[in-house]
């Protein structure tokens, strides 16, 4: 739990709204690298960080976060949702790979993060949006069952069962490519 | 079987390392928070207990005026007593 966070999110729903500023500095770096990694790329990853501020705000401000889990893990809700939103409209309406636009990139490391989330895009890209997002959290965010379970809102087993399945499928891929 | 299991999360993870340095652009900043900011100036009174606190320090202020209002009639309406010696005095 991030003490900064918690304050600065219990003063933006007390009406002290520029705090929300502190809570956007305190979370973007991490949530941005989530919404990155569930897209596949960073113009999209912004978009949906755009969408999923402004839910937390309007949320902040409705006093709609009861503190059952702490501010992070809720802002980390959000942010998921917002992408599965984001990727069912993209689903619908399918961007070919190679056009997708990028966000301005400097230097060696962040080309090879870049060529990095290309890759994930191009690897889970054929999976369901559930799917995908179950992987990204578990494996690539390095987070735990029960954490994925409580971001998903659903129970540890819904969260394995899934993690099951959407081995199969990319294992069924990889058979299907060779 | 767990072999292709164990392939799938290395590669996961190794992504993941690799995508690390993936962060916001320097000029990173949500228009939502210009918005909060601009709103922040205007809309103090959308707190209910702020609200609150108006109210109650409105409500004690009249109610203090009430009780000094009602102390200066009863005072005035003392004063307009005559006593006897006035009875006296006016009596020829």
């Amino acid at each position: 739990m991030d003490p900064g966070l918690e304050t600065a999110a219990t003063r933006v729903a007390e009406g002290d709204l520029a705090s929300f500023r502190e809570v956007v500095t305190l979370t973007s770096p991490t949530l941005y690298r989530l919404a990155a990694r569930l897209m596949g790329s960073t113009a999209d990853a912004e978009d949906a960080l755009q969408d999923a501020y402004l839910r937390a705000f309007n949320a902040l401000r409705a006093r709609q976060f009861d503190g059952r889990c702490d501010v992070r893990t809720w802002l980390y809700r959000i942010v998921t949702n917002a992408c599965l939103d984001g990727l069912r409209r993209r689903r619908v309406r399918p961007v070919p790979a190679g056009d997708l636009p990028e966000g301005s990139f400097d230097g060696r490391v962040e080309t090879e993060a870049r060529l990095a989330l290309r890759e994930l895009d191009r690897w889970l890209g054929e999976l369901p949006a559930e799917q995908r997002t179950v992987l990204v959290l578990r494996f690539v965010e390095g987070l735990t069952s029960a954490e994925v379970a409580e971001i998903l809102g659903c129970s540890e087993g819904a969260v394995e069962q899934r993690l099951v399945r959407a081995r199969a499928s990319l294992r069924q891929r990889g058979n299907d490519h060779e | 079987m767990s072999e292709p299991e164990d392939l799938i999360e290395r590669r996961l993870r190794q992504l993941g390392k690799a995508t690390e340095s993936v962060g916001p652009s320097e000029g990173f900043d949500p228009w939502i928070i210009r918005q909060a900011e601009h709103q922040s100036g205007t809309r103090w009174l959308d707190v209910p207990w702020r609200l609150g606190g108006v109210a109650l320090v409105v409500g004690a202020l009249a109610a203090a005026a009430s009780v000094l209002l009602a102390l200066r009639v009863q005072t005035e309406l003392d004063d307009r007593v005559l006593t006897t010696a006035d009875w006296v005095e006016i009596e020829p």
